[in-house]
């Protein structure tokens, strides 16, 4: 799998695959977790970020994980991609504030003519950067109207039906929406595992 | 049943499962569904579930402030890994006060089945957390975390005071934080000082927090995170003796439900076992009678 470095830090080819740092982690290796924490915490901070427009919510959310993850990692074991359960327990901790009626920023970054915006150039490693380069390509391929829902769905906690009420939509049109952004989203993923497969 | 073909609908309902977009009723429902394990559906829940983790990881990265570092790892130097979250913790004598402030054993919720579930249980507001690590240290070490974090949000006024690119809203969260970690540090130096942690109830176990007591100087501090208060109510804070409860004050909580109350404590209180916050019609009542919701004995 060919990835990029990121800006001034290690990729992951130098460093260790997540599976084998979650492993390290279960046995109690305080450096593994903080190698998980150099590598992933850019991307946890900016996704939390993103979803409460909160710097402190975001800085909460931040160190609820990432102790979660060391208390529980005896008992986390998870058979979906590590980087994929880390991202929806972001998104589900981000939430959060949300389901208790506090505003949020409803996942900025996926909204159409949202700004592809550089990393901080002192962000260093980062999780997985050729997977996260092609999770933004793909996101900017929608078109609008997918991106518009998605985004509302993704960074929000509302049903279908008053996703529906907010853009005056009919719900009809909503859920045929979410099938064809995530339908095309899901084959991306889909096609970038076999071209991964047949490069091992 | 069982379905042998993924169509439209399948493919809709399972990408709504997928963002957490199904009511309750319609996604436990797709989960039961799942659980009389239909194969089609599965192979379309993992689809979706893959499709919201890219969502997410097209997210913009941003670099956390540097001192969420230092607390986590002072954090995991002293906390223990959980082998079985249901067995109870040993406190020991040292320990007892310096266990002030425990996460629930969160849930782990798998990727994209946010539905109707909650990974976790509770928010722990920063402040809280900065105070766990510095009081999960313990002895002369106590301290340094919170010192530590003092002097950088310091720093980080200072830099942000001067240079453009930090909103009003931002330099007021860093000028709070940094007063509110002045107020703790100062009071957590002094002898005599007893700290409690403040449990919820079983109607209300979000709520959690810490209560610090000088009752010499006859001041308590409360920093705690509980469900914002229904309209008309208050948190109040009491002292049971064993003769009575005594009111020390009310607790008012900013819009996340977030606590921290400087009070003073009534006189006759040397013999206080415990403190109790209850919900009271507001402005507070003279003798408890609301629901408890969250207590702390004091050794
Ligand atoms: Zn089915």
């Amino acid at each position: 799998m060919q990835q990029t470095v990121g800006s001034g830090g290690k990729g992951p080819s130098e460093g260790q695959a997540l599976p084998a740092l979650l492993g390290k982690i279960r046995q109690g290796d305080r450096e593994a977790m903080a190698e998980l924490y150099d590598r992933t915490s850019p991307l946890v901070f900016g996704l939390a970020l993103g979803i409460t427009g909160d710097r402190a919510r975001a800085e909460e959310a931040l160190l609820d994980i990432y102790t979660h993850i060391w208390k529980n990692a005896a008992a986390c074991d998870p058979v979906v991609p590590p980087l994929d359960w880390l991202v929806a327990t972001v998104r589900e901790r981000a939430l959060l504030g949300q389901r208790r009626g506090l505003p949020s920023a409803g996942a900025a970054w996926l909204r159409p003519g949202a700004p592809r915006r550089q990393p901080d150039g002192e962000t260093g490693a980062t999780a997985a950067p050729g997977e996260q380069e092609r999770a933004r390509a793909a996101v900017a391929d929608l078109p609008d109207a997918q991106r518009e829902i998605l985004a509302r769905a993704y960074g929000g906690t509302l049903s279908c039906d008053e996703i529906a009420a907010r853009t005056g939509k009919p719900a009809g049109a909503v859920k045929t929406l979410v099938r064809l952004g995530m339908n095309r989203l899901a084959e991306g993923a889909e096609e970038d595992e076999v071209e991964a497969r047949s490069r091992d | 049943m069982k379905h042998d073909r993924a169509t439209e609908e399948i493919r809709e309902l399972a990408a709504l499962y997928a963002l957490g977009a199904l009511t309750q009723q319609e996604a436990r429902g797709f989960e039961i569904h799942l659980a009389e394990g239909c194969g089609v559906c599965r192979a379309e829940q993992r689809r979706f579930a893959r499709a919201a983790a890219t969502l997410g990881l097209a997210a913009e990265e941003r670099r956390a402030p540097e001192y969420l570092r230092d607390i986590l790892l002072e954090r995991i130097e002293r906390e223990p890994q959980a082998p079985d979250p249901g067995a109870p913790q040993s406190t020991g004598p040292e320990e007892e006060s310096g266990r002030i402030l425990e996460l629930p054993p969160a849930e782990a919720s798998p990727a994209g089945g946010g539905s109707g579930r909650h990974g976790f249980g509770r928010s722990l507001p920063w402040l809280l957390a900065a105070v766990c690590a510095a009081l999960a240290l313990g002895g002369g070490f106590a301290w340094k975390s919170a010192r530590t974090d003092a002097g950088r949000l310091r720093a980080e006024l200072a830099e942000a005071a001067e240079g453009a690119g930090r909103t009003g809203d931002e330099l007021r969260t860093l000028r709070a934080r940094s007063a509110d970690l002045d107020t703790i540090l100062e009071m957590t130096r002094r002898q005599g000082v007893q700290s409690t942690h403040l449990v919820g109830q079983p109607a209300t176990p979000a709520n959690s927090g810490m209560l610090l007591w000088d009752a010499g100087r006859r001041r308590c501090l409360v920093i705690a995170s509980f469900l914002p208060a229904p309209r008309g109510q208050v948190y109040q804070l009491w002292f049971s003796t064993p003769e009575a409860r005594v009111p020390v004050g009310v607790l008012e909580a900013d819009a996340g439900g977030r606590i921290l109350a400087r009070l003073r404590t009534p006189e006759g209180l040397e013999r206080a076992l415990s403190a109790v916050v209850t919900l009271e019609p507001a402005p507070g009542s003279v003798s408890p009678e609301g629901p408890f919701c969250a207590t702390g004995s004091f050794r």
